[in-house]
């Protein structure tokens, strides 16, 4: 096959596109694999990220790598004040009221975004870390092994934070059980607004490091949703470490996959991954809760 | 009893009152008519089953392909097509729910399964040359009976009015038989179901089946006024969220709620698009998305159980 | 005597190493009222549960009526005649009383004539006719225990399992279930009761069950079991060597 010469290529994009995911999913993993809380605007707040993002470079000439301090408070506040309004009062609900609310808070992002910035597309390169990196014939960008770099410590941090920290262990008591957690002494109110806020804040942390080599679109949160449950799933509910090979995984089938069939033949493979995995192995590749 | 005297005599009103109505009074009477009854079909496994489908345009773009196709490809009769498209849905539909629903794991669960499947069938279809692709198929005009066409939009009128008939008298069965109470105990409780004697995986089946049989329903006759379906249209996601406002905004799990939601929200839509011509794409889905989130936290029995509350305090 | 209705017949039920129910045997007759009783913790629901098919024995079987029901799920135990209340009342909300009951007499999937007719004839016997059109969830809790056995009872059984239906009732309260469960007994029903509620359950048994860390510990009429000195060690933790005679 004369493709094979380009296999090691697309592998390392896909590794690469598969750590951006698995920071995508790092938040989900935690809102939705710890506490349940089903958020389909997870991929919404990236986006909200990355406009405050272009934002930054447009109005302020920022370097992407700066706006970090506009999108992360940003994305944070946004994350807590969805908390308290939204999700908080349905907590104990059925589960189909989080579903249909994040469903509505995800039209309204999408559409807000659409109707202030339009569907053009943007990209805002970044001059600190332009440019390539060579290994053999494999040519990598800088800010693409910044964030995967990243997105490995992302995930080994969260892990530590919530296994071996007093506060992760509240968090991981209040997720498993609020009453008993509560008749422990945990503040499990806060508990959960914390990690909710940890969550999806940690998206205003990746916004800044993909936007050098994304595409800023209104709906490209939407896609990030969807990959995003998908390796919480494969990954199994809960597991960081499961996140970061879930995302590899995903990202991996994805480079390969499109290199060897052509077109968009590779979303149905992810699809039919996440479908299969769904069906008859809910629990994900490393065991655990299932859904 | 009631709620189907009532809506069949709106139907019959409706019906008289169509000629009457302006082309594009037609047009958006067709449209409400269309999307009411997949919300219907949608509110049957959703709201009186409790099942919650994020991919319910996987058996409408399901029951459009299969009859188009038939028609294109092997010149199947489109009536038998609007047969064939009704039992795929339903089949599919069916399939879907039994390798789900065995394995007895939470709502989100059916909902993502759903919401994948739809958007796997779209791209799916997208790469199938046979089905047009990406670019869709296009029905030639043949206005006549036999072909599923109507010379003017009044015989589609009829026709949309005709599939909404149906799908209200298949809920209205269902309501009344023994398969309505199983429906409300799966919802309510699973467990009390069981001990009172109920297959709950079968019931579940069962509702998938009906709701993927009667969305497929609509395919077709969609298919046939266009006269051109393509993936985005008839598989897309906000065919499926379509049907979800509209069945919580009328009032999640009565039976022609929905109906009410898509009465309101339709032509209000087309509404806000003709003020706002082109310019801000989707903003009506800025309201729907607001009004979804309204409803859950003020008025989860929707416009019906505001209505229906209104009438009983008038009435004390 | 009659030959037994149910037979629990060396049932055990395991969760990993625990032991919940650990090689337990009884039978009940038909027409018969046994009382299950035991300190919190005897794996008391956890033996209801597998009876009532929620649970699949580990080892051990069940007979009903001479046929072998171990490991049947719940709904194939109901259409058979083995009918049970849950322990947190839930009825069906936003329905009428009516309506639930009517669930209960449409649920086996048998033929009915006149569901109605029928579900409203179980509220009377539980005395919740007056109560038809109301929304179950506006209900006190006395009537919603009244719903949940009426909706059990609308399934027609034979067998009758209830679980802790007068937990949170009071002295009248009670003494109106314990009415209706005598009446049951008489219309020929075995009822199987898991309750905490002693003086009720000593007064309506027939006969006792009594089970201690997953073990049967005593089985006999109230008055034997309750002299029984395991049964009161279960419940008071040491011997009383130093009661009166």
């Amino acid at each position: 096959m004369d493709l094979l010469p380009l296999l090691p290529q697309a592998f390392a994009d896909g590794m690469l596109r598969g750590a951006v995911y698995a920071i995508v999913a790092v938040g989900l993993t935690l809102t939705f694999g710890v506490l349940r809380i089903v958020n389909f605007a997870h991929g919404d707040f990236l986006a909200v990220g990355l406009y405050v993002t272009y934002l930054g470079a447009k109005l302020l000439g920022f370097d992407p790598y700066l706006s970090l301090v506009l999108a992360l408070p940003i994305v944070t506040l946004a994350a807590a004040f969805t908390y308290r309004s939204l999700v908080a009062p349905i907590l104990d609900a059925p589960e189909h009221n989080q579903i249909v609310v994040t469903l509505g808070l995800s039209l309204i992002l999408q559409n807000l975004m659409l109707a202030i910035f339009s569907a053009d597309v943007h990209t805002i390169p970044s001059t600190v870390a332009s440019g390539v990196f060579a290994f053999d014939a494999v040519f990598v960008q800088t800010a693409a092994v910044i964030a995967g770099g990243v997105s490995i410590i992302v995930c080994l941090g969260l892990y530590w934070f919530l296994h071996r920290t007093e506060t992760g262990r509240q968090i991981r008591a209040a997720a498993q059980d609020r009453d008993a957690a509560r008749m422990c002494g945990v503040k499990v109110d806060r508990m959960y607004m914390l990690a909710f806020c940890i969550g999806v804040g940690s998206l205003g942390l990746v916004a800044p490091l993909i936007a050098p080599f994304s595409y800023i679109t209104p709906t490209v949160g939407a896609s990030f949703t969807l990959t995003s449950f998908i390796v919480v799933v494969l990954g199994s509910m809960g597991n960081f470490l499961g996140a970061l090979l879930g995302g590899f995984i995903v990202g991996v089938v994805e480079a390969v996959g499109g290199l060897l069939t052509g077109g968009s033949i590779n979303f149905i493979i992810t699809y039919a991954i996440f479908i299969l995995f769904l069906l008859f192995k809910p629990e994900g590749l490393l065991g655990g809760r299932r859904l | 009893m009631k709620q189907g005297f009532g809506f069949f005599a709106v139907l019959a009103v409706t019906a008289v009152l169509a000629p009457m109505l302006p082309v594009y009074g037609q047009h958006v009477l067709i449209l409400v008519a269309l999307y009411g009854s997949i919300a219907l079909a949608w509110n049957l496994l959703g709201g009186m089953a409790g099942q919650m489908s994020l991919g319910h345009a996987l058996f409408v773009g399901a029951g459009a392909y299969v009859s188009t196709a038939l028609y294109l490809r092997l010149g199947v009769n489109p009536w038998i097509g609007l047969l064939c498209a009704v039992a795929s849905g339903g089949a599919l539909a069916a399939g879907l729910g039994y390798v789900v629903f065995r394995r007895r794991l939470s709502g989100v669960y059916f909902a993502l399964v759903t919401l994948a499947v739809a958007e796997m069938a779209l791209h799916v279809v997208s790469n199938i040359p046979a089905l047009g692709g990406a670019n869709g198929l296009s029905i030639p005009a043949r206005p006549g009976f036999a072909s599923l066409q109507f010379a003017s939009k009044l015989g589609f009128c009829y026709a949309a009015l005709g599939v909404l008939a149906i799908v209200g008298a298949v809920i209205l069965a269902v309501h009344r038989s023994r398969l309505g109470y199983v429906f409300l105990s799966i919802r309510e409780n699973e467990r009390a179901a069981a001990a009172l004697g109920i297959d709950v995986v079968w019931g579940k089946v069962v509702a998938a089946a009906i709701s993927g049989a009667l969305a497929a329903l609509v395919g077709p006759i969609y298919a046939n006024y266009v006269l051109f379906i393509d993936p985005e249209s008839v598989l897309g996601v906000p065919v499926s969220i379509d049907a979800l406002v509209f069945a919580f905004v009328g009032g999640l799990g009565t039976l022609f709620g929905p109906l009410l939601g898509a009465a309101v929200l339709v032509p209000a839509t087309e509404a806000l698009r003709g003020m706002l011509g082109g310019r801000l794409v989707g903003v009506h889905l800025i309201a729907y998305g607001a009004i979804l989130i309204l409803v859950m936290r003020l008025a989860p029995q929707g416009l019906w159980g505001l209505i229906t509350d209104a009438f009983a305090r008038r009435s004390k | 005597m009659t030959r037994p209705l149910l037979q629990v017949r060396e049932v055990s039920r395991w969760f990993g190493g625990l032991r919940a129910v650990d090689n337990v045997s009884f039978d009940l007759h038909e027409g018969e009222i046994l009382g299950l009783i035991g300190p919190n913790g005897a794996g008391k629901t956890t033996m209801f549960e597998t009876i009532s098919g929620f649970h699949r024995p580990t080892a051990g079987t069940i007979t009903f009526d001479g046929r072998d029901i171990t490991g049947q799920p719940p709904h194939r135990l109901a259409r058979m005649g083995i009918g049970r209340t849950f322990q947190i009342v839930q009825p069906f909300r936003d329905v009428s009383v009516l309506e639930n009951v009517v669930a209960g007499v449409v649920g086996p999937n048998k033929p009915v004539s006149d569901a109605r007719g029928q579900a409203r004839a179980v509220l009377e016997r539980v005395k919740l006719d007056h109560r038809a059109s109301i929304l179950a969830r506006n209900l006190a809790l006395p009537e919603k225990k009244r719903l949940e056995v009426a909706r059990a009872l609308a399934t027609r059984p034979r067998v009758l399992l209830l679980d802790e239906v007068m937990a949170g009732l009071t002295p009248a309260e009670i003494d109106e279930i314990m009415e209706i469960l005598a009446g049951l007994r008489r219309e020929g029903i075995a009822l199987l009761i898991v309750e905490h509620v002693m003086r009720a359950i000593m007064s309506l048994s027939d006969r006792i069950v009594v089970m201690a860390s997953g073990r049967k510990i005593a089985e006999g009429v109230p008055a034997v079991v309750a002299a029984n000195d395991k049964v009161i060690e279960a419940y008071l933790g040491r011997r009383n060597t130093h009661a009166p005679a």
